[in-house]
């Protein structure tokens, strides 16, 4: 096992803020950025935001995103460090901010994501070319791959994606910011055509404007404000080689981010409270269930329409929508949801006793791995 | 497929052999593994001594989905299939199989290799009937 270098308690989050998700006509994304962050300090009670000084920001691979530099400008800071990645989903990004608090480089970090692209609501995101000879676009190929083979092996069925998008449906209308909060019936999933046979337009999320910032700092300044801390205990990180490899599309990889991340927080599937998974489409949600040890392999179609994943269940996922019901910010507001979560502020939807909290993502076309533990205090 | 490792002339050499009905993927010289898309150094051992060697042309469907509307308006034309071949080999790779109509297809299919010319290009494609 490896140990990781930060302990439980070293790595704070102390605010966070979001905006309103979904449709934001002619609104620049760093006014969705200022307003993000703005609310996170607020709700961090951090009045002098000179001391803020670490800036993280990200970028997507079609370019929309926030620059670090500028943002510091627009808030009239100079951060120690600022700092950006490529394709900075949610916990990559939310990682490059704890590893510089857990070092000592920086005493509090802002880790904040907004963009506005073209066609919110309506167009499907992850455009992407993999294969132009043979017209193999969008990222959403990956999961239409992934579910053909679980379909094959398990006896699984279509019928399974749709309880994921319905139960995102239920959890929405209780989020005052998602952007689809009307409810969804499984017959109304099972109408609609097929888009990427096996997925349809509802299992494939849509490009979303939005905002949202989280604030880091180290656990004795943390203590000093406003909120109760949510500490991040742990992170599981695995990359995974190309089609080359046997049952690509399954994402055994997760295993592997699981076994780490899981190892350094001294946890097991059974402690969750609260699963957090970065829905770029409903196939993440079954194949995560199974690669994390929620339940058996093959066994998430059963576990899905027991109803644990919902409202009341044993294992609430995604109570804030997801990216399917909430708006697409590649899994940065999923950490937003696990901080209000384990604070208890989340009103109709708050899982009740939530102490612990996970999130899991992929990236690329199935490439990248990622978990973290976000423990209340 | 990150573009540095996209290797435009060996693609363009994989092609020539097409247009002359040979299915020839890159073969190590040193280490004899196949690797796929075409890459300057080998996965396995990063010799960069290799060779173009035929290849069976024998695959298994290891999974396919269907594109039955058009999510890039450059592809238009649904709906039509992408499979991952797994060739006898050992590569993968990426094909569309030509002689399939929608939920034709199945996991564990044996497929066979098709050359055919698409935009003036040759093209490697795959069929579910064996041509031979
Ligand atoms: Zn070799």
């Amino acid at each position: 096992m490896r140990e990781q270098i930060w302990s439980k308690h070293d790595v704070a989050i102390v605010g966070v803020g979001t905006t309103r998700q979904g449709a934001h006509p002619g609104v620049s994304p760093y006014e969705l950025a200022l307003e993000a962050i703005e609310a996170a300090l607020a709700d961090a009670g951090i009045d002098d935001r000179t001391r803020i000084d670490g800036m993280i920001t990200a970028r997507q691979l079609d370019g929309s995103g926030i620059d670090p530099l500028d943002v510091s400008r627009l808030l009239g800071i100079a951060p120690r460090v600022t700092g950006y990645l490529d394709y900075g989903t949610g916990g990559f990004s939310n990682q490059y901010g704890a590893m510089l608090i857990a070092t000592g480089v920086c005493d509090i970090v802002v880790c904040a994501f907004a963009r506005n692209p073209p066609g919110a609501l309506e167009a499907f995101s992850g455009a992407a070319t993999y294969d132009a000879d043979i017209g193999l676009v969008n990222a959403a190929a990956a999961s239409a791959f992934g579910w053909t083979q679980h379909m094959a092996r398990y006896g699984t069925d279509e019928a399974t994606l749709g309880r994921v998008v319905v139960t995102a449906r239920k959890f929405a209308a209780m989020n005052p910011i998602a952007a689809w909060q009307e409810s969804l019936s499984l017959e109304e999933y099972l109408a609609q055509p097929y888009v990427i046979k096996p997925l349809r337009s509802l299992d494939i999320v849509k490009v979303t404007a939005g905002g949202v910032a989280l604030i880091m700092a180290r656990s004795d300044i943390a203590r000093d404000l406003r909120k109760k801390p949510v500490y991040l205990h742990a992170v599981g990180r695995q990359q995974t080689p190309d089609i080359g490899e046997q049952d690509h599309f399954l994402c055994r990889g997760m295993r592997s981010a699981a076994a780490q991340v899981y190892g350094a927080a001294g946890m097991s599937p059974a402690d969750i409270d609260v699963l957090l998974v970065s829905d770029a489409s409903t196939v993440a949600i079954p194949l995560t269930l199974e690669n994390y040890g929620f339940c058996e392999e093959g066994a998430s179609a059963n576990f899905i329409a027991s109803g644990a994943i919902g409202p009341g269940g044993a294992l609430p996922v995604n109570p804030h929508g997801g990216q399917l019901s909430e708006g697409y910010l590649v899994g940065w507001l999923h950490h937003a949801e696990m901080v209000r979560q384990l604070r208890g502020e989340c009103g109709a939807r708050q899982v009740p006793g939530a102490k612990v909290a996970q999130y899991t993502t992929t990236g690329r076309f199935r490439e990248d791995y990622l978990s973290s533990i976000y423990v209340a205090d | 497929m990150a573009d540095v490792l996209y290797d435009k002339e060996s693609d363009e050499a994989f092609r020539a052999y097409l247009s002359k009905g040979e299915i020839r993927l890159q073969c190590c010289s040193d280490c004899k593994g196949f690797r796929y898309p075409p890459r300057f150094a080998c996965p396995h051992c990063l010799s960069r001594k290799w060779h173009w060697e035929k290849v069976s042309g024998e695959g298994v469907i290891e999974t396919y989905l269907w594109y039955c509307q058009p999510v890039d308006p450059r592809f238009a034309d649904v709906p039509y299939n992408v499979a991952v071949v797994r060739l006898a080999e050992g590569p993968a790779i990426y094909a569309n199989i030509t002689d399939a109509v929608l939920d034709d297809l199945k996991i564990g299919q044996p497929v066979w290799a098709n050359i055919e010319t698409r935009n003036g290009r040759p093209r490697l494609s795959f069929v579910r009937e064996n041509p031979s």
